[in-house]
């Protein structure tokens, strides 16, 4: 097996421009529409897919409680607009009443092992060749979301190590869900969305965001996709219920904008190894083959 | 070989009417192979139909020696078992683990396997890509457009990067690889995929592969994390977990 080649740096630096140049665009807000009950969004496409721009969003005014943000304390400068200043990285605000003790103490320990300089990133899905779980999946930025839609199933596929979960559209969960890394999803449209009800998560190594804030197997998540009128961007209202976690659910927003872009294979274990020895969190490793 | 003529012009997959926009379905000509399918058997060595060994030239040869013994003393690294980087063709052909063949979106055969959630897009309106193109963005599965022929999706696929083996014992390939596979139902539950392997300058002449899949639309493609306890893969002859 031979090293990357020139022309394979090439295609790395242009789709490295081409996601700073992405992040860099503005994601408009959803417009209000009135479509017919049973409209089904056209999400799926060869030639085009979905950019998001990472974090959440608040939801509307009213409408429950938001995110998790990052600690005051440790405000967020991230590469992207950070204008000559330094650059920081993710510390959740763990003193955030939502969260139960257990949750706390756990992004804590994990803030800690941060600001000391021990760990000198924290886990972040995307950044580490993991599964981004529901929802953090969501908040994979910089690298292009595509859907398929068939009467029976919906695919979400990351083109970013080529991630996919599967939704299934039926009205009724499985009787014996084996928790995993996205769950189990079903589906329906209504109103012109596509609404997606999903159980049984794990929870290893598994966060609803970038700010490392976990759950447990009872998370509860429902997501409305829901286009734009115009059709250009498309937004996902979430709702994570989660009792053993949070004292009330968290309602939270994410937006991504349409770009012309097809599907490319990018593969997360290529150009990710800790060559700085920053103490990254590992890799996905078998250190035994599968078979 | 008369199939790789057809690889040497720029090939037009026909366009395939797979559905306008929201949910896609198979135009009624086009014979459905959609579903999940998974192998009865599992072979670490290719096998070639009509038997034999790889019909190596001496430089293919020498790859594969270097290869093998890589693999056996530790200084090459299978990415593929190991950090589940995409297998590439043909082995992902012959992996344990079931995948799925969806018709969506529109203008694409798309193929996901559930080994390293690897995504294969198939074009099905658009010609292969220039070579230019293929060169500058060499992919582990390569770049692939499909069309039908009868009951038969034939698939080419070109533009390989040169960091995968053709099968599990370290079978070379180069970059210059072109594959033509013909996939088609033999039965109402049995698929067939017949690969053929066109790379001159390891191979002496083309050669082909069989791999034969059951129908299994009564399970679910799981979620695949590299490193972690996966499905039983005991129904499957040929598999040793360590």
């Amino acid at each position: 097996m031979k090293s990357p080649s020139r022309l394979e740096c090439r295609y790395v630096a242009s789709a490295l421009a081409f996601a700073a140049f992405c992040l860099g665009m503005a994601v408009a807000p959803v417009s209000a529409q009135t479509p017919a009950k049973n409209d089904i969004p056209n999400l799926a496409s060869k030639s085009f897919a979905w950019l998001s721009g990472a974090d959440w969003f608040d939801p509307p005014p009213g409408a429950g409680r938001g995110p998790i943000r990052q600690d005051p304390d440790y405000p967020f400068v991230g590469n992207v607009g950070a204008n000559g200043r330094q650059v920081t990285v993710r510390v959740g605000n763990y003193k955030d009443p939502v969260l139960k003790p257990w949750a706390a103490k756990e992004m804590r320990e994990s803030n800690e092992e941060v600001i000391s300089g021990k760990r000198a990133v924290g886990f972040a899905a995307q950044a580490r060749c993991y599964p981004g779980g529901v929802p953090g999946q969501l908040l994979y930025p910089a690298e292009p979301m595509y859907f398929i839609q068939t009467p029976k199933e919906v695919w979400m596929i990351w083109q970013r190590d080529h991630m996919v979960r599967r939704v299934y559209m039926t009205d009724k969960h499985s009787d014996n869900v084996k928790p995993s890394w996205f769950g189990e999803s079903i589906g329906r449209y209504e109103n012109g969305e596509l609404v997606v009800d999903t159980i049984g998560l794990s929870t290893q190594n598994s966060y609803i965001d970038n700010l490392r804030t976990p759950h447990t197997e009872k998370e509860h998540v429902v997501e409305r996709f829901k286009l734009s009128a115009d059709g250009n961007s498309l937004e996902a209202y979430v709702i994570v219920e989660d009792p053993d976690t949070f004292h009330e659910p968290l309602h939270m927003v994410q937006r991504w904008r349409k770009v012309k872009n097809e599907l490319l294979e990018t593969v997360c274990a290529e150009n990710n190894a800790d060559h700085f020895k920053q103490n990254l969190f590992p890799l996905p490793e078998a250190t035994t083959p599968d078979f | 070989m008369k199939a790789f003529r057809l690889l040497a012009v720029v090939s037009v997959a026909a366009p395939l009417a797979l559905g306008a926009a929201g949910p896609t379905v198979a135009a009624d000509a086009t014979p459905d192979l959609s579903g999940i399918y998974w192998a009865s058997e599992y072979r670490a060595k290719i096998q070639l139909v009509g038997g034999g060994e790889l019909p190596l030239t001496a430089e293919g040869k020498a790859a594969y020696e270097q290869n093998m013994a890589g693999l056996k003393d530790g200084s090459i690294t299978d990415n593929a078992r190991r950090f589940c980087v995409p297998d590439g063709l043909p082995r992902v052909l012959a992996n344990p683990y079931p995948f799925e063949i969806i018709y969506g979106p529109p203008g694409q055969i798309t193929v996901i396997y559930e080994l390293s959630h690897q995504v294969r897009p198939v074009a099905t309106d658009k010609p292969m890509p220039s070579a230019d193109e293929l060169e500058t963005w060499p992919f582990y599965n390569g770049h692939s457009v499909g069309h039908f022929e009868a009951d038969t999706l034939v698939i080419e696929t070109a533009g390989f990067n040169e960091k995968t083996f053709l099968d599990a014992t370290g079978a070379p390939h180069t970059d210059e690889m072109r594959t033509l596979e013909r996939i088609r139902k033999i039965s109402p539950t049995q698929l067939e995929d017949v690969i053929t392997i066109h790379d001159p300058k390891y191979y002496t002449r083309d050669w082909q592969a069989r791999f034969v899949y059951t129908l299994r639309n009564d399970i679910r493609i799981e979620d695949y994390n590299c490193g972690e306890p996966h499905r039983d893969l005991s129904s499957v002859a040929g598999v040793r977990r360590p």
